[in-house]
């Protein structure tokens, strides 16, 4: 475990994986929305259900990487390692990405089933418009303060990070606490869907066939693999970006060293020929 | 236009755009990152 947080080394291993987590990002990720959009239609919703395919793993997505962001963030706090705040800086833009893309889809999927594209009353809808500030404020903050001193920009991140997980928190649980416009949570996470799929395959699960909504939670047996297919798809892809953005990152860092080096010698030179 | 077909086709090339988006840009900036770190070696070098 600890030979990994070695960031050069954790770079090979992760750099070695990157193009087949990209290609199977992409094929999952892209096969995922084909198949979404030939589904059946939803007994209840007919062709509207098909945008769950793209706004779910999106909405999930965006929690998943602030949550693991902030833990991240605890952990560079704690053990003061560089490698989970070059995590933090790589994923802030993929989070925030995949956030508005949550929102677009929320709300362009909100109009002809909720009546609305944006309601401020609904916590979960302004939850996760908070939550794109909240990425948007540790990017500009981190880039703001490095520009002085790149440990304190990170350092500082990484409080803000840790003191605002708050909000993934509220963001998980608000539709069970609190009656609002968003639907309540539709068990719609990989662990879950991928027990469905499996216990489908063995015979014991529900009508995979059917388009009704199951009993226990909202997603019909039939949109189960498609959905579980896209959200692995969707993570696979930003998490092959995320690497190439930690590579980014490293690079940055390396080449803000090696020009301080370059100054100190220019200076130490020109002080030495008195030029 | 009718709000079930913006609904479905404009949240489904949203999300194609935003990946498609995100794999050019990162691609991009870590191309430019490469070659200036080449440059600075190279310049380092002389």
């Amino acid at each position: 475990m600890h030979k990994f947080a070695n960031p050069t080394r954790f770079m090979r291993w992760a750099e070695a994986s990157q193009p087949y987590l990209l290609a199977l990002g992409i094929v999952l990720g892209f096969g995922g929305m084909v198949w979404g959009l030939t589904v059946p239609p939803d007994e209840e919703m007919q062709e509207l259900i098909k945008p769950l395919f793209v706004h779910v793993p999106s909405a999930g997505l965006s929690l998943i990487v602030y949550g693991s962001m902030s833990i991240a963030a605890f952990v560079a706090l704690v053990w003061r390692h560089p490698l989970p705040e070059i995590f933090c800086l790589a994923a802030a833009p993929v989070g925030a990405v995949v956030t508005v893309v949550a929102l677009v889809t929320g709300a362009l999927w909100g109009k002809p089933t909720l009546n609305t594209y944006w309601d401020w009353r609904d916590p979960r809808m302004v939850l996760e418009l908070l939550l794109l500030f909240q990425y948007l404020i540790y990017i500009v903050l981190v880039r703001v303060l490095s520009q002085r001193d790149p440990a304190l920009g990170r350092r500082v991140g990484s409080i803000f990070l840790v003191a605002s997980v708050v909000t993934v928190i509220l963001s998980k649980f608000v539709t069970e606490w609190f009656l609002v416009l968003h639907q309540g949570s539709s068990g719609a996470n990989v662990i879950q869907l991928t027990g469905r799929v499996v216990l489908n395959l063995l015979g014991q699960g529900e009508d995979s066939s059917a388009a009704e909504p199951a009993e226990d939670d909202g997603i019909a047996g039939v949109y189960v693999p498609p959905l579980l297919v896209t959200m692995l798809g969707t993570y696979l892809f930003y998490m092959a970006i995320g690497i190439w953005l930690m590579r980014y990152e490293l690079i940055r860092m390396r080449l803000r060293s090696l020009r301080r080096k370059q100054t100190a010698a220019h200076e130490f030179l020109a002080e030495a020929t008195g030029t | 236009m009718d709000d079930r077909f913006v609904a479905v086709w404009g949240s489904y090339g949203a999300a194609a755009l935003a990946m498609i988006g995100a794999l050019v840009v990162a691609r991009l900036v870590l191309n430019k990152v490469r070659r200036e770190l080449e440059q600075l070696k190279q310049d380092a070098g002389k």
